[in-house]
């Protein structure tokens, strides 16, 4: 299994994780972090220390920055629940558009400087953001895509590839965690030349607290080599509870 | 006596229960060889730790008493495993006293160890249950000669050390880091090394009497009813 370390930082002083820990992938390694937060967090207020300056850094075993997990977004309850529970004056559009910025501006903040694909889309799939990452591994102008349909702009994905990659994304459609294993398509190799590979991705439906899907997050991991074998599986992730 | 009531020994791998929650208790199981634990799942699906057992222990001495188990056993590592039918089990301990005394006296000091464990849960931080529970085995797998002064084969797993102590993997992860930075101990590579014993002590709150028959105490020269003294080297503290 791969080994991910998971470096702490208070602040602005990171306590390196040397050895790391083996998970199946990055969603998995989030998850452990994810479940960590709230017991250590509580051990540091005992310990009168400040656990919401904290951040578990998600790094793979070669030192590339994967995911910052930032306490204070998990232990802290979404705050567009809390600004909905308080309308303001000219409540509605307004509102939504706060709601929509703070998204951005999150997903900017968590998934900018990744080494995996991301891309934040509302639920007809049409691209609000994607990372650098995500753009310079498909060829992709991430300003020209805004607007455009996830399922229009990987060009030269094409026949079964596509197929797999649609039932994939209509999955996430209808409010469940899909996950894709072993899709082929380009990728970037270690010496930045295109070549043809595997992607493995996960996307992620996002609710309101009425259940309303206000969008979905991909992120997808590219390889150079099949990590199952080469056949391409499409799925509702383990764990889902869609 | 006790071999001559036990079944021929068999080889159980790792990860495989020897007896379920649910199930009626036949046999009284004996580590020969390799860990095996005891655990509880919960409804969540997560799972609780609650014992340890390395070569000499049984696994549940008292269990032809109960109709149905409370809990699973299963092997952490490979192990040989002995079973002692509960017939035979029952015939032994009304024939032989001395037996009836050694068994009652091992189930005394299981208890021991689990108030330990209780004190740990509720009283402990991560450092100081992590720090407890490495001082404990190591002092258990020593007074079975499985130890050298400093160093034992350790084969918990952090999610295994975590299922004990109430701890997520990570958690663990960090705070073994913390302890090896420290200059207290490391572990890794089923491998645990002690490095500065009195001072993992005094992290953990490490008082050795729960343990009992374990550890033998030096005639009279102990200090503090137990307490690790600061200036004892290993060797002169533990004697098997």
């Amino acid at each position: 299994m791969p080994v991910f370390k998971l470096h702490l930082r208070r602040r602005a002083v990171v306590e390196p994780d040397d050895l790391g820990m083996e998970f199946p992938d990055l969603h998995h390694a989030y998850l452990a972090v994810y479940k960590a937060i709230p017991d250590e967090a509580r051990e540091m207020l005992v310990a009168g220390q400040d656990p919401m300056v904290c951040a578990y850094i998600i790094c793979d075993d070669k030192g590339r920055r994967l995911l910052e997990v930032r306490f204070d977004e998990i232990l802290s309850p979404a705050e567009w629940r809390i600004r909905r529970a308080r309308p303001g004056p000219h409540a509605g559009v307004r509102s939504e558009r706060a709601r929509d910025d703070l998204a951005l501006s999150n997903f900017r903040r968590m998934f900018a400087a990744v080494n995996v694909g991301c891309v934040l889309m509302t639920p007809e799939l049409q691209v609000v953001e994607m990372n650098e990452f995500g753009a310079a591994h498909s060829h992709v102008d991430p300003e020209a895509i805004r607007g455009t349909s996830i399922l229009d702009i990987f060009v030269d994905l094409k026949g079964t590839p596509k197929q797999h990659f649609t039932q994939f994304m209509s999955l996430a459609r209808a409010g469940a965690t899909s996950e894709v294993i072993d899709l082929p398509y380009y990728v970037l190799d270690e010496a930045g030349q295109t070549a043809n590979g595997w992607w493995n991705a996960r996307t992620w439906p996002i609710f309101d607290d009425d259940d309303h899907l206000l969008g979905l997050v991909e992120w997808a991991e590219p390889f150079t080599r099949p990590t199952t074998g080469g056949t391409t599986l499409v799925r509702i992730a383990p764990g889902s509870t869609r | 006596m006790l071999l001559a009531a036990s079944e021929a020994p068999r080889k159980v791998p790792a990860h495989r229960d020897l007896i379920c929650e649910g199930d009626n208790p036949s046999s009284v199981f004996v580590v020969l060889e390799g860990w095996a634990c005891r655990y509880k799942v919960l409804p969540d699906g997560s799972r609780q730790i609650m014992a340890f057992m390395m070569p000499g222990d049984f696994c549940d001495l008292h269990i032809g008493s109960l109709e149905e188990m409370d809990h699973s056993v299963g092997t952490v590592t490979t192990c040989q495993i002995a079973s002692i039918p509960r017939e035979k089990m029952e015939t032994l301990i009304v024939a032989t006293l001395g037996l009836t005394h050694a068994f009652w006296r091992a189930q005394l000091i299981d208890q021991g160890v689990l108030r330990a464990w209780i004190i740990s849960m509720g009283r402990r931080d991560a450092l100081e249950r992590i720090a407890h529970l490495m001082l404990e085995l190591f002092v258990r797998m020593r007074s079975v000669g499985l130890a050298s002064d400093d160093t034992c084969r350790m084969p918990l797993t952090q999610a295994v050390v975590a299922d004990a102590l109430r701890l997520t993997p990570v958690h663990t992860s960090r705070v073994l880091r913390t302890l090896r930075e420290r200059g207290v101990m490391t572990l890794g590579s089923g491998k645990l090394t002690i490095l500065n014993i009195v001072e993992l002590a005094k992290i953990a709150g490490f008082d050795d009497n729960y343990l009992h028959r374990r550890i033998m105490k030096p005639d009279g020269a102990f200090q503090g009813g137990g307490r690790i003294p600061a200036s004892r080297p290993i060797d002169t503290y533990l004697q098997n």
